[in-house]
C-alpha cells in the first residue's frame, strides 16, 4: 500500500485536476499549470504524477472516445475521488492552522 | 499513410509501443500527439519533432513500463525437471557425456591449479601492517656516459641515514648487515646457519614480526642480543625458553648471543626469511662505522624503509638527486647525482618485479604467461561443451518441440540448457577437485610450494569454485541454450531437419578458435624448449665437465701451495684452482680502474669487475688466453701486478685488437701494474646478460671459492678424499661442494620450470582439444552415415572417404595455423627478448608444430571415420 502523503507537485496536480472538472486530460492539466504557475512540467513526470495519485485513491480516471485530433488517440479524463478532496481539505485546512499560529506575522506590511 | 514531414517522426512512436504497456500506450501517444500539434502551431517544424522526441523519452518511467506477466508456474519443479532430463540425458549419450565432461574437468582443474598459483604468488610479503608503505632501497651507478652500468639491491651504509635525517615523511628505516654462514653452537647442539643478520631496532617498525617471547621495543638494543625465530627455538632448545639462554656464533671469532626475542617464522609467502637477527649495537660495537662513508660502492647492506600514511614516493624520489649531491662530493668530477641514484622498490613489487639488477626474467611475467594458459585451457574446454552441445541438437529437437508445444517459451528452454550446462559443469568442478587433490603433491615439489586446497583456510577459493561453477555454466550454455531456443516450434517437430547452415559456421569458427590455441600453445612448447637447449648445449667459453666446486677458508688460501699439492697427490684430480668467484656466479665486486700512460691518468668510466685468481684458474675453466701470458707463478706485489682482461673490456676501454692492450699501464683500486694477457670472452653469467668486461689478477687476499677437476672414475672416493682434506683444514663445517654443471643448470631453472609447467598445460590443452574434435567428428559422421553408406555402395574407397572426412576440417586447421603463427611469435618475442643470447623463431620450429598439430587432428579423425568408412552400408540404410 503506497502512503497517502500527498506531495508538493501532486498537489498542484490535483488541484488543477479539481479547477478543469469534466475537461481534466494529460495535455489540457498540463496547459493549466503552465498557464497559472512559472513552471512547465514535462508530459511524462505529469502522467507518472497522475499515476501515483491513482494508485493512492485520489483521482479516478475514464476514457473518452476516440477523436480526429489527436492521431485517433483516445484521452483518459480524471476526476477527484471522495478521498483525494478530504485530503486536498485537510492539507488546506493543516497549512491555515499553522499559517495562523506564527505569531504576528505581518500579513499587514504585505498587503 | 504517406509521410509527411510535418507529421511527428514514426521512431519514436515504436520505440514507445515497445516499452509501454498497452494501457498507457493510446492515452501517452494521444497526449504525445496533441502536443506535437500544439506545438506545431506555436513553435514551428524542428522545435516540435525535437520535443516531441525528448517527450517519448521522457515516458521511460517505472508508471509506464510494460509489466512482465506473472507467471504463476511452479519453478522448483521445472527446474528439477531440467535437473532429470540433463542426467537422463548424460546416461544416454554416455560417450558425449563423458567427452563433455572430461573436457571440462580437465579444463577446470587446470584453471583451478593455476588460481592456487597465482593467488599465493600475489600475497608475497603482504602479511605486514601496511605493506604498500615499505620500500626497498635500490641503488643505480652510471657511467659517465650516464649509461646504466649496474643496478644494486642493497645501499651503502650512508644511503640509509641520509634519508632518516632528512625526510620527516619517512617513518623508519632499517639496514641489514648480513653475515653470512656462521655456526651456531648451544650446549652440545652445533648447526651450521644460512643467514645471520645485525639489523637496526627500527626493523619492527618497519616490519610486522609477531613475539612468542620477548617483546619488540627492547629486544635489539643492547649489543650481542639475538631475536630468533620459532622454529630455530625449538631446533636448538627444544621446549625450554629461549628468552635469556645464549647461543656461541662462531665466525672464524667467538660471539656470545643473548637471545632477548622469539618471533614467529617468516611465512613462506617473503621474499626475505632469516632466523637470526642480532642487534646492530653489535655491528656498532665491533667496528668503527664512522669509516664507512662511502657511498659509491659497499653497497652491502640491505635497506628498507616506511614512508608515513599517504606520502608519495614519486614526490619523495624527486627530491634524491638534490639530497645526492648535498651530500656527496663530486665522483670523478662529475656530480654525484649523475653517478649514483637511489630509488624505492614497493616491496610487494620485489618477489614478482625480481631485484633490479638481476637477470632472469620476472616472475610476474610467468604470472601472466600462467594465467592466461589457464584461462586459455578453460576456454577450450568451454568451447568444447558448446560445439557438442549445439552438435547433437538433433536429439533435441523433438524434446524441445513437444516442450514448446506444451507452453514452454523460449525463456524457459534457454533455462533448461542453462541448467543442463551449470551440472555438467558441477559434475565437472567435483572431478576437478579430486584431480587437484592429486595433482596438488606434485605441483608443490615442482614449485617448492605449499599451495592447498583447505577450503577453510582460503574463503577466496570457496568464493571462487561457486563463482566458476556458474561462471563456466552459463559461459558454456549461453550459446546452446540461445541456439536451441530459437527453434521454431513446427520445424522442431515436423521432421527434426533444420536450416544447417549458418549453425555449423558459428561451430566452424569455435573449431578454429580451439585451434589457433592448440597450435600456439605447441608452437610456444617447441620455442621454450629450443631456447633452453640451446642456451645449455651453448658452448659458454669455459669447460664446466667434471668440475667441482667448494667454499675454502683462510686457512685453505694461507697456505694454498700445500694445500693444492695435497689435493693433487691424489691422481684422480686432475687440477685445483683457488679464485673469489667461478663462472655461473655473478660479477658483483669491482674497484675503480685508472688507465696510466706516462704522467696521463684516465680514469675508466665504466664498471669493471674482477676475479681474484690463481694461475691454475684459465687453465682449469679452458679459458681461451688470445694473447699475452697467464698470471704468473708468484703472487706479484701490490704495485708490480698483472692484470688480464677479457675482451669486452679491451674494447671498451677503446683498443681495436687485444695486443694493443699488452704491456699498458694501469690502476686497479690499490693495485698497478701492466696488463699481460687478453682471454676470450666467455659467458660467466648466465645468457641472460650479454658479456661483461671483467679483469683478473691474483693477490694474497682470500680466494675464498676452490675449484678441482676430477677424473669421471670413482667419483665417490674422490669426493671422500676431497672431504677429509677440507675436515683438516675445516673441521668445523660441513663440506659442501657442488659440480659446476649443477649450478649452470641452477641459473636456467626458472625457466626450466616454467617449460615443464607450459608443457603440461599445453598437453592437457591439446588433449582437450583433441577429444572435442573426436566427439564432432563422430557426431557429424553419424548425421552423415547415410551419406557416406551410399557413396560405398556406389562404389567409393574407404581411402576416400576418410579424404573427404579429413579435407574438411583440414581447411579449418590451415585457417587456424594462419592465425596461430603471427599471434604465438609476437607472445614469444617478448620472452626471448629477456635473453641476452637467444634463438630466432624460423620455419623450421613453426613446420614441425604444424605438422604436430596436423598428424593429431588427422588421428582424431581417422579414428572415427575408420569406422564409418568400413562399416557395412547395409547397417546404416537397413532402416529407412
Amino acid at each position: 500500500m503506497k502512503g497517502t502523503y500527498l506531495g508538493e507537485f501532486e498537489e498542484i496536480v490535483l488541484l488543477t485536476i479539481g479547477v478543469l472538472q469534466d475537461d481534466a486530460y494529460g495535455v489540457a492539466i498540463k496547459l493549466e499549470i503552465e498557464a497559472r504557475t512559472s513552471r512547465t512540467p514535462s508530459i511524462g513526470a505529469l502522467h507518472s504524477a497522475l499515476s501515483r495519485l491513482e494508485d493512492k485513491g485520489f483521482i479516478a480516471s475514464k476514457e473518452g472516445g476516440a477523436t480526429q485530433a489527436r492521431g485517433g488517440r483516445r484521452k483518459r479524463f480524471y476526476t477527484i475521488t471522495a478521498a483525494g478532496k478530504s485530503t486536498l481539505v485537510k492539507a488546506n485546512r493543516l497549512r491555515n492552522e499553522l499559517f495562523n499560529l506564527i505569531p504576528n506575522l505581518s500579513t499587514e506590511g504585505l498587503n | 499513410m504517406k509521410e509527411n514531414w510535418s507529421n511527428p517522426p514514426q521512431w519514436p512512436q515504436r520505440l514507445l509501443r515497445k516499452w509501454c504497456s498497452d494501457k498507457h500506450f493510446d492515452i501517452l501517444l494521444g497526449d504525445l500527439l496533441e502536443l506535437y500539434e500544439y506545438r506545431l502551431a506555436k513553435k514551428g517544424k524542428l522545435k516540435a519533432k525535437l520535443h516531441f522526441i525528448k517527450d517519448t523519452f521522457d515516458m521511460l518511467r517505472p508508471f509506464a513500463f510494460r509489466k512482465r506477466k506473472k507467471q504463476q508456474l511452479n519453478q522448483t519443479d521445472m527446474f528439477k525437471n531440467y535437473f532429470k532430463i540433463s542426467f537422463r540425458n548424460m546416461r544416454r549419450h554416455k560417450v558425449y557425456a563423458s567427452i563433455n565432461i572430461a573436457g571440462l574437468s580437465v579444463g577446470i582443474t587446470c584453471f583451478l591449479l593455476i588460481f592456487l598459483y597465482v593467488q599465493d604468488e600475489l600475497s608475497y610479503d603482504r602479511y605486514h601492517n601496511e605493506a604498500k608503505d615499505i620500500y626497498r632501497i635500490v641503488v643505480p651507478n652510471y657511467d659517465a656516459d650516464g649509461e646504466l652500468s649496474r643496478v644494486f639491491s642493497y645501499a651503502s651504509l650512508r644511503h640509509g641515514e641520509l634519508l632518516r635525517n632528512d625526510f620527516p615523511q619517512i617513518e623508519s628505516v632499517v639496514r641489514f648487515n648480513p653475515f653470512n654462514f656462521p655456526i651456531i653452537k648451544y650446549q652440545d647442539k652445533q648447526f651450521e646457519e644460512a643467514f645471520f643478520n645485525l639489523v637496526e631496532p627500527s626493523i619492527f617498525d618497519v616490519f610486522t614480526f609477531n613475539f612468542i617471547e620477548g617483546e619488540a621495543k627492547d629486544a635489539l638494543v643492547d649489543p650481542f642480543s639475538v631475536v630468533i625465530t620459532q622454529s630455530t627455538a625449538e631446533k636448538y632448545f627444544g621446549t625450554e625458553k629461549a628468552l635469556g639462554k645464549t647461543l656461541n656464533v662462531l665466525d672464524g671469532r667467538e660471539f656470545l648471543f643473548k637471545v632477548t626475542g622469539v618471533i614467529e617464522d617468516f611465512p613462506e609467502q617473503s621474499h626475505m626469511s632469516y632466523n637470526f637477527l642480532g642487534s646492530w649495537a653489535t655491528f656498532e660495537s665491533t667496528v668503527d662505522l664512522s669509516t664507512r662513508t662511502s657511498y659509491y660502492g659497499n653497497y652491502n647492506y640491505p635497506t628498507y624503509l616506511k614512508v608515513k600514511n599517504g606520502v608519495n614516493i614519486e614526490v619523495l624520489s624527486e627530491q634524491i638527486p638534490a639530497l645526492l649531491d648535498k651530500y656527496i662530493d663530486n665522483i670523478q668530477g662529475d656530480k654525484a647525482s649523475s653517478r649514483l641514484g637511489l630509488t624505492f622498490q614497493r616491496l610487494t613489487d620485489i618477489h614478482l618485479k625480481g631485484t633490479p639488477g638481476t637477470s632472469g626474467t620476472p616472475r610476474e611475467f610467468y604470472l601472466y604467461l600462467f594465467s592466461a594458459v589457464g584461462f586459455l585451457v578453460l576456454l577450450i574446454g568451454c568451447i568444447n561443451y558448446m560445439n557438442l552441445a549445439t552438435a547433437k541438437y538433433a536429439n533435441r529437437l523433438k524434446e524441445i518441440g513437444v516442450r514448446k508445444v506444451m507452453g514452454a517459451g523460449s525463456s524457459s528452454i534457454s533455462q533448461q540448457f542453462l541448467v543442463e550446462s551449470i551440472s555438467y559443469t558441477t559434475i565437472a568442478l567435483i572431478l576437478s577437485i579430486g584431480l587437484a587433490y592429486l595433482l596438488l603433491p606434485t605441483l608443490n615439489t615442482f614449485t617448492e610450494k605449499s599451495l592447498s586446497l583447505e577450503l577453510a583456510t582460503n574463503l577466496s577459493l570457496y568464493l571462487f569454485l561457486i563463482g566458476l561453477v556458474f561462471f563456466v555454466g552459463l559461459l558454456a550454455g549461453s550459446y546452446p541454450a540461445f541456439f536451441m531456443s530459437r527453434f521454431k516450434t513446427v520445424s522442431a517437430l515436423k521432421n527434426g531437419k533444420l536450416n544447417i547452415k549458418n549453425r555449423s559456421f558459428f561451430r566452424m569458427g569455435m573449431v578454429i578458435f580451439q585451434f589457433v590455441i592448440t597450435i600456439s600453445l605447441v608452437i610456444g612448447v617447441i620455442v621454450v624448449d629450443r631456447q633452453l637447449s640451446f642456451i645449455r648445449n651453448q658452448y659458454p667459453g669455459f669447460e664446466r665437465k667434471q668440475v667441482i666446486t667448494f667454499s675454502g677458508n683462510a686457512a685453505m688460501n694461507n697456505q694454498s701451495d700445500i694445500f693444492k699439492t695435497r689435493l693433487l697427490n691424489n691422481p684422480k684430480i686432475q687440477q685445483s684452482a683457488m679464485s673469489t668467484r667461478v663462472p655461473t656466479g655473478r660479477l658483483a665486486d669491482s674497484m675503480d680502474a685508472t688507465l696510466l700512460d706516462g704522467e696521463l691518468e684516465t680514469n675508466v668510466d665504466f664498471r669493471l669487475p674482477f676475479i681474484r685468481a690463481d694461475r691454475d684458474f684459465l687453465k682449469l675453466y679452458e679459458i681461451d688466453l688470445i694473447t699475452g701470458e697467464n698470471l704468473p707463478d708468484k703472487i706479484p706485489a701490490n704495485d708490480n701486478q698483472s692484470f688480464i682482461l677479457n675482451e669486452t673490456a679491451v674494447m671498451k676501454l677503446g683498443w681495436t685488437n687485444p695486443e694493443e692492450a699488452i704491456g699498458k699501464r694501469m690502476r686497479y683500486g690499490f693495485l698497478t701494474g701492466f696488463i699481460k694477457g687478453v682471454v676470450k670472452d666467455f659467458h660467466f653469467e648466465s645468457l641472460h646478460s650479454s658479456i661483461q668486461p671483467m679483469i683478473f689478477y691474483n693477490t694474497t687476499r682470500a680466494k675464498r671459492i676452490v675449484s678441482v677437476k676430477i677424473s669421471p672414475t670413482d667419483m665417490p672416493e674422490t669426493l671422500t678424499y676431497l672431504e677429509d682434506i677440507f675436515k683438516e683444514y675445516s673441521p668445523d663445517r660441513s663440506f659442501d661442494a657442488s659440480f659446476l654443471d649443477d649450478d649452470f643448470n641452477r641459473q636456467y631453472e626458472d625457466e626450466k620450470q616454467l617449460s615443464d609447467i607450459s608443457k603440461i598445460f599445453s598437453v592437457l590443452a591439446i588433449f582437450i582439444a583433441c577429444i572435442g574434435l573426436l566427439g564432432l567428428v563422430s557426431f557429424t559422421l553419424e548425421q552423415k552415415a547415410k551419406e557416406i553408406s551410399v557413396r560405398k555402395v556406389l562404389g567409393a574407397s574407404v581411402t576416400g572417404i576418410l579424404l573427404l572426412v579429413n579435407r574438411s576440417y583440414a581447411v579449418l586447421i590451415l585457417i587456424a595455423f594462419a592465425i596461430a603463427v603471427p599471434l604465438s611469435i609476437y607472445a614469444l618475442d617478448g620472452w626471448l627478448s629477456s635473453f641476452a643470447y637467444h634463438i630466432s623463431i624460423g620455419v623450421g620450429i613453426i613446420s614441425v608444430a604444424g605438422i604436430m598439430t596436423a598428424t593429431l587432428a588427422v588421428i582424431t579423425i581417422c579414428s572415427q571415420a575408420i569406422r564409418f568408412a568400413t562399416a557395412n552400408p547395409v547397417k546404416w540404410l537397413r532402416n529407412e
